[in-house]
């Protein structure tokens, strides 16, 4: 019955519309909102903690016919003691800890090139957004097949021209870390150096005059004005770039596998391995929640340290 | 004060041309890889097209005329699952944000602002966790290898995203103009469809586009759910790494062109949309 | 087919199309394959609008497609190509088994899958008409193959498509040479062997060692001893296997993965300890980078004659267009070993005669038709096509795939007057070093067990972690041995496994 006056409504004029259609602001407001909200619960929050429940039991895809038990923290146990996830999860904490300040570094160097450059500034911008576009897949092909090849890539080609080594990048563990940093470095730079540039054109001007009036040098001014405005921006982008570097897999998938041995595995293709390839997901569930209460502690980290800031910079 | 201006322009410039370059070099070889012949490849390290090497069309005439339609389907799948995705969470996640920049909710101890947070949140879940529930709900659905279920577990990962994003972007609008339409007696549905949307298309032409890209560069979730008839463009590049003895450089070059390119297009022309999709919150 | 429709039956049929039509629009479109089969004129196009996917290696269908062009166009099949690589396959059929998804009508079947992917139902067993079908000729099926890699507990699921065996390759050429002859005798103090190549590993690492770091195949690089597969993901566990079994299979003994009374792993014996110490010395005697080498990387170095022995399948890839060995490769059995470890004294013995343990490796990629094909008619009617004896010979002996009819490994004739022109000395060293391995008393079958691809994966972590030196082999092997234990207890333990595993050895 609501539906035929919906449609009557239409051809009616608008002053008399609102009243006839009779759909309060409260009833409006929750049909704009219901949709995400239950697509949010039903795809993300209930798989989340059907997950939990998987990681308490010891259901295998590959045992037929068993019967599922619930078994505690057993698998919790076996994840935690397991030297496979000691390896991955240290891969996985490790390429964190290197790829994103590196991206950091390199993001805020070119960011304030960009800043200070007067001319063609709107060609580098777009120009250096480009790798963010390109898919990782694509990106690991180019570099880490193409360009890296032992054999037959570029970069070993001038190298030896230039009677250097031949540079094992992908069958060498240590070196093989290095090449996955690499990719993601050409890739992932593109996102600090696009914080960073946004963050610094919004600066307030009045510091930087006063302190120019006051006869401070360049540095002084980077060093006790930029440095401490641009530290929210810092913190949020580390965050983001930080949680993605977490759940990398793609550019290990396709590079190297996660080898050799076990350098470059981790804990998301771990999950993969075990959990949706090997079948048992129980352990891969518990596998996934490690990762989860890692990247967690990072975030809560991070935020600790926003406000701290936040803080201190009000105070 | 004149020569420290200087400096720092050449100290800038040297900067910016060098990360042009570390940009740029990869671009180029894949282009150029593209052209070259199977031997210019394995044999050794060529450089310049009619220097070291003379390009050649062949890869593209094995990619396109000879392999031309299972090279299609992979392409086809990532448009449509792209397309509907962005179309999909920008609608939903767009709605939500609309609502969350313009009522006051109250869920529980939860109002706007810690139901945007909420929203925020999931962005933090690792897709690891996802893998397993998803994949046993599909085996009981039938939605495995199927173009709609990646849709949807596509939209799980972008709505949030869009929320949160389209929620600042209605807060940018100025309410007054949506409260003197309401005045002059538009209504609620009116004022949505003739103010509000029209005074964000350029955040809704963000949260499209990002979504856009973003499923169109998803590898882990592709991975796992779909298995022959649904691939996209990245587990296909995968995939055609082991295919053969011996990865086609060359045919991968091409393929990885087609792959990159719409994405970049509608990247570089949209740049100002997506820096400030990307920025959004972090930066005000 | 029976064509002839009375008239109740032409409309009890129409009356139940229009409900399948009804149920057709609420369900996704499946076109009921008894219908289509039903409303068959009998002309020749009996399969017309029927699409079969099929899933396998690019090579079984892209290289093949001249041999059944001409059967799709008499049937009027559709096929489409579902092409994955060696890395992929696996991944894609395992998860399809696990979650009961249609990933293809035909698909191929590595024996190592068997025990997931038809113990699980995931495939028909191969019907009685085609178990009686004279096309087939099931008598000249390999025994081997017949009795144990296409049958799974009492039933053949598999269509016999491929054979798989891994033996040595060697450059006879390179051996007949009288200055290499009295350079190796005055080095090691005996004869290169030009007919059989090395005999035991020892002798292999000598003549691995001997063609090592100078240029013998004249394009004036160094060029190397030999080439294994040995990339993680790719082929390792079979390379890692071909390896060890003559120091682990001992003859008295059935059980080689595995102690068959108590399911121990035996991965970590110091047999496998000792092959996987070697092989990692034996780097130094491969081309650089060989611990990433997968098969195709093999067959590539062996193809440009960079390497002068390998070990692998399919002895025609050094015949093919691609490679620079033709007529130049010899073939025997896997390198023996007159050390012999003793899983059960926990000792090793020395033998007077070599220890030799070829092994049935992978045991091939088999054609099975999925238990939810919608036109399964039409599928068994291709995998026949594909199988029979009369195709089955061609495709052999032209290369696309490797034999598994007797009729295959008798004459040398069609192997050396046919299409792929393999050289005399290849085709009989080929063809005895294939009779004496599938016949051999001391042969090892394949691991085949459920949830085999994670007792494979731990075998290719370790191998992988002990090359890269990020452990040593003992505590690699001894990590895997502890994943293997693991593994069996999730998978339902022991016992479970045991009885699988003890059922493809036939003890």
């Amino acid at each position: 019955m609501r539906q035929t006056t919906l449609v009557e409504a239409r051809p009616a004029k608008v002053g008399q519309s609102r009243r006839r259609l009779e759909i309060s602001d409260v009833t409006f407001k929750w049909i704009l909102l219901l949709p995400a909200v239950l697509a949010v619960i039903a795809l993300l929050i209930f798989p989340f903690l059907f997950t939990l429940g998987v990681s308490f039991t010891d259901w295998h895809l590959f045992n037929r016919g068993a019967p599922i038990n619930f078994v505690g923290f057993k698998m919790w146990a076996s994840v935690l003691s397991s030297k496979y996830i000691h390896t991955t999860t240290l891969n996985t904490l490790g390429f964190v800890a290197t790829a994103v300040p590196i991206e950091f570094g390199l993001g805020l160097l070119v960011a304030l090139a960009l800043n200070e450059a007067t001319r063609g500034r709107s060609f580098f911008r777009v120009f250096f957004l480009m790798p963010l576009m390109i898919s990782p897949i694509a990106v690991v092909f180019i570099i880490g097949r193409l360009m890296l090849h032992e054999d037959i890539g570029a970069v070993n080609a001038i190298l030896m021209k230039l009677g250097f080594e031949r540079v094992m990048w992908l069958s060498d563990p240590m070196t093989a870390r290095f090449t996955i940093i690499l990719v993601d470095v050409w890739q992932s730079t593109a996102f600090m150096i696009l914080m960073f540039l946004a963050a610094l054109q919004s600066l307030p001007q009045e510091p930087y005059e006063a302190a120019i009036v006051d006869g401070s040098t360049a540095l002084q001014r980077f060093r006790y004005i930029t440095l401490p405005l641009l530290g929210p921006v810092a913190l949020t982008a580390t965050l983001i770039r930080g949680l993605d570097a977490f759940k990398v897999i793609d550019i290990i998938y396709a590079l190297t596998g996660g080898g050799p041995g076990q350098a470059t595995e981790s804990v998301t293709l771990t999950v993969y391995r075990t959990g949706v390839k090997g079948g048992d997901i129980a352990f891969g569930s518990a596998a996934a929640y490690l990762l989860l209460i890692l990247m967690a502690l990072f975030a809560f980290l991070l935020m600790l340290a926003m406000r701290r800031w936040v803080r201190r910079t009000t105070d | 004060m004149a020569r420290q201006r200087r400096l720092k322009q050449i100290v800038a410039y040297t900067i910016l041309f060098f990360w042009t370059l570390v940009v740029a070099i990869p671009t180029y070889w894949l282009v150029i890889t593209a052209f070259k012949l199977p031997q210019d490849i394995n044999a050794r390290a060529t450089f310049i097209p009619w220097v070291d090497f003379t390009p050649g069309l062949h890869a593209f005439q094995d990619v396109f005329i000879r392999q031309g339609l299972v090279n299609s389907r992979p392409f086809l799948n990532s448009i449509v699952v792209a397309l509907s995705t962005a179309a999909l969470s920008t609608v939903i996640g767009g709605a939500g944000g609309y609502a969350l920049a313009r009522f006051p909710f109250q869920i529980g101890r939860f109002s706007n602002d810690r139901i945007a947070f909420g929203f925020l949140i999931q962005r933090m879940f690792p897709p690891a966790v996802l893998l397993i529930p998803f994949l046993l709900l599909y085996r009981r659905l039938g939605l495995l290898d199927t173009l709609s279920g990646l849709v949807l577990v596509y939209c799980a990962f972008s709505i949030p995203f869009v929320v949160w994003m389209m929620r600042d972007f209605f807060r940018t609008i100025p309410v007054e103009i949506e409260e003197s339409a309401l005045i002059d007696g538009c209504d609620r549905v009116g004022v949505l469809f003739r103010i509000a949307i029209p005074l964000s298309a350029p955040g809704v032409v963000t949260a499209f586009v990002l979504v856009m890209i973003g499923s169109w560069n998803e590898f882990l979730l592709a991975l796992t759910f779909m298995f022959n008839k649904a691939v996209t463009v990245p587990l296909f590049l995968t995939l055609q790494t082991s295919v053969q003895y011996g990865t086609q450089y060359w045919n991968m070059a091409v393929i990885a062109i087609f792959s990159v390119l719409p994405v970049v297009i509608a990247g570089l022309a949209l740049e100002r949309y997506i820096t400030r999709g990307l920025t959004f919150g972090a930066v005000k | 087919m029976n064509t002839r429709m009375s008239r109740r039956d032409f409309l009890r049929f129409s009356g139940g199309a229009a409900g399948m039509a009804l149920l057709a629009a609420c369900t996704p479109p499946a076109p009921p394959a008894e219908s289509s089969a039903a409303s068959q004129a009998p002309t020749g196009k009996i399969f017309e609008g029927q699409t079969l996917t099929v899933a396998g290696m690019s090579w079984m269908w892209d290289a093949t497609k001249p041999m059944y062009e001409e059967f799709l166009a008499e049937t009027g099949i559709k096929l489409e190509v579902a092409a994955f690589g060696q890395q992929e396959i696996e991944d894609k059929l395992m998860q399809a088994v696990a979650t009961d998804t249609y990933l293809a009508d035909l698909i191929a079947v590595l024996s190592n899958d068997s025990a997931d992917v038809w113990g699980s139902g995931f495939c028909a067993p191969v019907p009685q008409e085609i178990l009686d079908d004279p096309e087939m000729v099931w008598d000249d099926v390999l025994p081997i193959y017949r009795e144990k890699v296409l049958d799974y507990q009492g039933q053949i699921f598999g269509m016999p498509f491929d054979g798989d065996t891994h033996h040595l390759m060697f450059l006879h050429t390179l051996l007949d040479d009288p200055d290499n002859q009295s350079k190796f005798k005055a080095k090691y103090g005996y004869d290169l062997d030009p007919d059989r190549g090395p005999k035991t590993w020892v002798e292999h690492r000598n003549y691995a060692e001997f063609f090592t770091g100078w240029d013998w195949n004249g394009d004036g690089e160094p060029d190397y001893g030999f080439a294994h597969m040995m990339k993680r993901g790719d082929t390792a566990f079979w390379g890692f296997v071909s390896r060890s079994c003559a120091y682990a299979k001992h003859p008295d003994d059935p059980g080689f993965f595995f102690d068959v009374d108590t399911g121990a792993p035996r991965i970590n014996t110091p047999a496998f300890v000792r092959a996987l110490t070697e092989w990692k010395e034996e780097l130094q005697w491969g081309p650089p980078g060989m611990a990433s080498y997968g098969w195709g990387e093999v067959i590539q170095a062996s193809q440009a004659l960079k390497v002068a022995m390998n070990i692998g399948w399919d002895g025609t890839v050094m015949a093919t267009e691609a490679s620079q060995g033709k007529g130049k490769a010899s073939f025997s059995v896997l390198p023996g070993s007159n050390d012999v470890y003793n899983a059960k004294s926990g000792a090793w013995e020395t033998h007077d005669q070599i220890n030799y343990a070829p092994y049935l490796a992978a045991g091939g990629w088999q054609i099975s038709v999925a238990a939810k094909s919608q036109s399964p008619d039409a599928a068994w009617a291709l995998s026949k096509h594909f199988t029979n004896k009369e195709w089955g010979n061609r495709f052999c002996f032209e290369g696309y795939r490797n034999p598994i009819r007797v009729s295959e490994v008798t004459d040398i004739k069609p192997w050396v007057e046919g299409k792929l022109k393999f050289g005399e000395r290849s085709a009989t060293t080929y063809v005895r070093a294939l009779n004496e391995t599938m016949s051999h008393p001391n042969l090892v079958l394949d691991l085949r067990v459920p949830g085999w691809t994670q007792y494979r994966d731990a075998v290719e972590l370790a191998v992988s972690r002990a090359l890269a030196d990020e452990a040593s082999p003992e505590q690699s092997l001894n990590d895997c041995a502890d994943a293997w234990t693991q593994i069996t207890d999730r998978l339902g333990g022991p016992e479970k496994q045991m009885e699988q595993y003890k059922d493809f050895l036939g003890v």
